[in-house]
């Protein structure tokens, strides 16, 4: 049987994850294998990390939601957790006129057939002009800032625009976007810097064939080619470790899987209720 | 492919007309019918026409009672070659509620009453809702003696109290009205009221330190959702902006709350559709309110019926009528057209004196029916609840055919994993000053619990040797270090390959006790990944395992975020929480805890509530244990009252022995075809004359079962 159906929904951070070590994307995607190791040595601080990101994203898309700013201001001050504070003081300052006026989409979750299968995004906001210009917003709370290369290079950055190329006019209501006309920024809040990345129609094209090419290969592959990464470095910060024996990997800073995490703690958030 | 059957099945012209129904123009249409004559396979099929035409999906809303259904429509969705928004759109009124209010926050919380507006709110699941609902009771039956007379177990005192509040909710009245509306209809004893005062006490004190706290349990989020939020002018536009298509499922499961929201949206909104079961209406005892769900399906300009039935359910549903009007129920027969004697109708009754040989015999019959070429996931056997007992003898007896079983169940209590059960204790171990109370009594660990952490904690020990190796190392405190003073024959027994494991254990919680305190999914995960996933320990290479510890963490991390504030001791909250889920207090559900689909290979065993509500229809069902009169009576409720606590039931009324009576039947009769409405062919009825207990059953079921079957024999 196959492992992976026709409809599986796939996103950014399953294909980041296969990309890094399809043994872990295996594991958290199709087998959803709890495995309750900390990721960090730190773990409180890591889970305050997580927390914190997850309120800042809420902050953001209640403020650009239009709930009054006098309350959120009230609501930050009294938070008594100085980073967050310092990140939403800094989003006061970021320039929204930056972006197109039109139509303002907040927490847009987006999803497009790709081959037999399904591509996921969820946008923090996107924006679209009535001439057809399309920007995404991503805000981003990483401890470190990686370089505009590395951003451009990301799976992210690929499957957002990809998506939105692919089915903004569903959203707008309106003709096909141009993929030429769109661009992601992404905005790093503890460092108030901010990468641009603009598309083009040979980009889509490209990624529209590596996307495919990528899950197609996902989706054929038998069990035993989810195999572990075979860069050890990646391990040091994965849950997995002592599953696959790799307790003693090195320790990169640079390769932790705390961004995935906070955007997928937001994912599962909306699929958590209660039954009652 | 069997997910996708909803977009492969040939269309009725009545499912036709529901798919085609207008999209614009404010145009709303009501789709009755029996379950099975399709009209959630309408409704999938209109979601997905919707989508295919790039209607934007995005300002869909699809409204469930609860999740399982929604999955029909995101199975649908996700095969669709077409652009579609992500899944957020097919909710229950609960997730639109809570999302509602998490985003919107800072608009209502003041309004609302908290104390703390500019704080975040913290949701409660069901664990830390009764948590601290038992923080304000405890006290009250200790000091006070509240409900003293009351012989009920915790779990559910807590679980009734929570209850009242959340009726109040979903029937959209004040919580402070409980005493009042249980007084009214009240006709016994009049010690009783003193209780529903109590009660009422309770869900006061309880309502007031979650406004206090900013906690927002199941029934203060519903609450600030229907009160503020759905009043408050930007909240209202954001929804009207963004939603502009209705499809409402199971009209009929849904509470008043959730209904009025859907007669305020078919005022404005661009097209609706809702679906409603006729002689549905079974999930009562949440708050669903079928009477208010036919109200609001009038408001719709149009109503389809949709009639068409598969002739055996035909016949399978007059039968159950005769059955019905045998025992009194008032309800129009659901099958006119039906035949009850043609019905496939197989009685077991009359040859089965003891209740295990009823049991053998539905095994016979079931197997019977696989060798004859039926799928063993097409049979279900239903009772009105499944002990343990009754689960056991059924795997025993289908075990000899080689029939697997899939139980359908609610969520199971953390505590009775016997993996998550030995964690607790072990956490006990790491802190033997705790000193544990239940309902008031210290509670001192045994030797079985211990043995019982020992068999979790570490690879390779069966029952006897972990109680063996327990005898040892355990005197009443810690674990004590056992590598000199141990007897010699110790290792040998138990197993040299356990000394290792056992005496690192031992020290890695002596070196933990003498540490800062950590919260619990802390130090759980950290015992996780130094031990106990390591070679020599119980967790190593066990994924299976792993899965109830990962729940166990998920729920103390839960736990610690809802209870504990900024400095608090860490060890006062995890003894809290121990104690709390060694009671026996539910295990709220999150996603990875869900129950799986049912697999093909295994015969069903579920109560008849859980059959239903999660619209499961097989080929054929064997209904059990018909002498039990489970099948009439409901759980004993004494602080709560599901007819007492809605919108059909007038604050003064009362409700005497003779509505309690019409009430059971007429439950009774709703199951009764909701379970033939469900059944594609065959109907096995089993019966014993001797209970499980030993005691002679006549049950007003088997009463009514046995005439109708005698008067359709001579018909015959
Ligand atoms: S530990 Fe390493 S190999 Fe194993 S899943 Fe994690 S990253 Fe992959």
């Amino acid at each position: 049987m196959a492992l992976i159906e026709a409809g599986h929904l796939f996103s950014q951070h399953s294909l980041n994850t296969y990309l890094r070590c399809k043994r872990r994307f295996w594991l958290k995607y199709i087998a959803q294998q709890p495995w309750p190791m900390p990721e960090q040595e730190n773990l409180s601080e890591y889970q305050a990390h997580l927390a914190r990101g997850r309120t800042f994203h809420q902050w953001v898309a209640r403020a650009l939601l239009g709930v009054d700013a006098d309350l959120l201001g009230q609501a930050a001050a009294a938070c008594g957790d100085e980073a967050l504070l310092a990140w939403w003081l800094a989003f006061g300052r970021f320039d929204l006129s930056i972006v197109p006026e039109g139509l303002r989409e907040v927490e847009l979750p987006l999803i497009v057939p790709l081959g037999e299968y399904r591509l996921y995004a969820r946008y923090d906001l996107v924006a679209f002009s009535p001439s057809g210009e399309a920007v995404i917003v991503d805000w981003k709370t990483l401890e470190r800032l990686p370089s505009w290369r590395v951003m451009r290079e990301r799976v992210q950055t690929r499957v957002y625009l990809y998506v939105l190329a692919s089915a903004g006019h569903i959203v707008t209501g309106g003709a096909p976007l141009d993929p030429s006309r769109l661009e992601m920024i992404y905005w790093f809040a503890p460092f108030e810097e901010m990468f641009r990345i603009p598309y083009s129609r040979r980009e889509f094209q490209a990624h529209r064939q590596a996307l495919l090419r990528l899950v197609e290969e996902i989706a054929a592959s038998p069990p035993e080619a989810f195999v572990p990464t075979e860069n050890p470095r990646e391990c040091a910060f994965c849950n997995y470790r002592s599953l696959c024996g790799r307790q003693e990997a090195p320790r990169d800073p640079s390769l932790n899987w705390l961004d995935e995490e906070i955007d997928f703690a937001l994912d599962l958030d909306e699929a958590i209720e209660m039954t009652y | 492919m069997a997910p996708f059957d909803d977009l492969a099945q040939e269309l009725t012209p009545e499912q036709r007309r529901v798919v085609s129904f207008a999209r614009e123009g404010g145009a709303s249409l009501l789709v009755r019918g029996l379950p099975g004559t399709g009209k959630t396979t309408a409704l999938v099929r209109r979601l997905a026409a919707m989508v295919s035409e790039g209607r934007r999906p995005y300002e869909i809303l699809v409204l469930v009672p609860q999740r399982a259904p929604g999955d029909r429509f995101e199975r649908a969705l996700s095969v669709l070659q077409a652009p579609t928004r992500g899944g957020a759109e097919i909710v229950t009124f609960y997730s639109l509620s809570r999302r509602g209010v998490a985003l919107f926050w800072p608009l209502v919380a003041a309004q609302a009453g908290f104390a703390h507006p500019e704080r975040e709110p913290v949701f409660l699941t069901l664990e830390t809702a009764q948590y601290y609902m038992w923080r304000i009771v405890e006290p009250l039956i200790r000091e006070q003696g509240y409900f003293n007379d009351l012989a009920i177990p915790r779990g559910r005192l807590l679980s009734q109290l929570i209850d009242n509040l959340n009726k109040s909710a979903l029937v959209g009245f004040d919580h402070t009205d409980i005493y009042a509306r249980l007084r009214g209809a009240w006709v016994g004893a009049q010690d009783r009221l003193h209780r529903f005062w109590q009660a009422q006490d309770c869900a006061t004190r309880f309502r007031a330190f979650c406004l206090e706290h900013n906690l927002l349990d199941f029934s203060l989020t519903t609450e600030v959702y229907c009160r503020y939020l759905l009043a408050n002018l930007v909240y209202r536009r954001y929804v009207q902006a963004r939603y502009r298509h209705l499809i409402v499922d199971n009209l009929e499961e849904n509470v008043p709350v959730a209904q009025d929201f859907i007669a305020w949206m078919l005022t404005w909104c661009q097209s609706a559709v809702l679906a409603l079961d006729e002689r549905g209406g079974h999930r009562i005892f949440l708050g669903a309110d079928a009477e208010g769900a036919l109200e609001v399906g009038q408001r719709c300009q149009e109503t389809l019926s949709l009639s068409r039935l598969l002739k055996p359910t035909e016949h399978l549903l007059a039968f159950v009528d005769a059955v019905n009007a045998n025992i009194g129920a008032r309800a129009a027969p659901a099958a006119p057209q039906g035949e009850a004697h043609r019905a496939t109708v197989v009685s077991g009754g009359g040859e089965t004196r003891y209740w295990i040989s009823m049991l053998r015999w539905v095994a016979e019959q079931v197997a019977a029916l696989v060798a004859q070429g039926t799928a063993p996931g097409e049979i279900a056997l239903i009772a009105p609840y499944v002990s343990d007992v009754m689960r056991f003898a059924v795997e025993e007896e289908l075990a000899r055919y080689d029939i697997p079983v899939h139980l359908l169940r609610p969520a199971t209590p953390l505590r009775d994993d016997p993996i998550v059960r030995g964690l607790l204790i072990l956490l006990c171990l790491a802190h033997p000053h705790w000193a544990l109370e239940f309902g008031g009594e210290p509670y001192a660990l045994s030797e079985e619990d211990v043995a019982l952490a020992l068999k979790v904690a570490l690879a390779g020990l069966d029952p006897l040797r972990a109680r063996y190796l327990a005898l040892e190392a355990w005197r009443g405190e810690g674990l004590l270090p056992l590598a000199d003073s141990a007897p010699a024959r110790l290792w040998e027994r138990v197993g040299f390959q356990v000394r290792e494991p056992y005496e690192t254990l031992r020290s890695w919680l002596e070196t933990y006790r003498q540490g800062p305190p950590e919260p619990l999914d802390i130090l759980l995960s950290r015992l996780f990944g130094d031990l106990l996933s390591r070679p020599g320990f119980g967790f190593y290479q066990q994924p299976e395992a792993a899965r109830a510890y990962g729940r166990l963490v998920e729920s103390t991390r839960k736990f610690r975020e809802a209870v504990m504030s900024d400095g608090e001791d860490p060890t006062r909250v995890a003894r809290e929480y121990v104690q709390l889920v060694l009671r026996g207090v539910a295990s709220a559900e999150y996603l990875l805890d869900w129950p799986r689909p049912p697999r093909p290979d295994a015969v069903i065993l579920g109560p008849a509530y859980a059959y239903i509500t999660r619209d499961m229809r097989s080929e054929y069902q064997f209904w059990l244990d018909l002498g039990s009169d489970g099948w009439l009576n409901r759980p004993n409720q004494p602080l709560t009252h599901p007819y007492v606590l809605s919108r059909r039931w007038p604050i003064g009324r009362p409700w005497r022995d003779v509505e309690e009576e019409e009430a059971r039947r007429e439950t009774l009769a709703r199951v009764l075809t909701g379970l033939a409405a469900r059944c594609n062919r065959g109907l096995y009825l089993a019966f014993s004359e001797l209970g499980l207990d030993g005691a002679e059953q006549r049950g007003r079921l088997q009463m009514a079962i046995v005439t109708v079957l005698a008067r359709i024999k001579r018909y015959a």
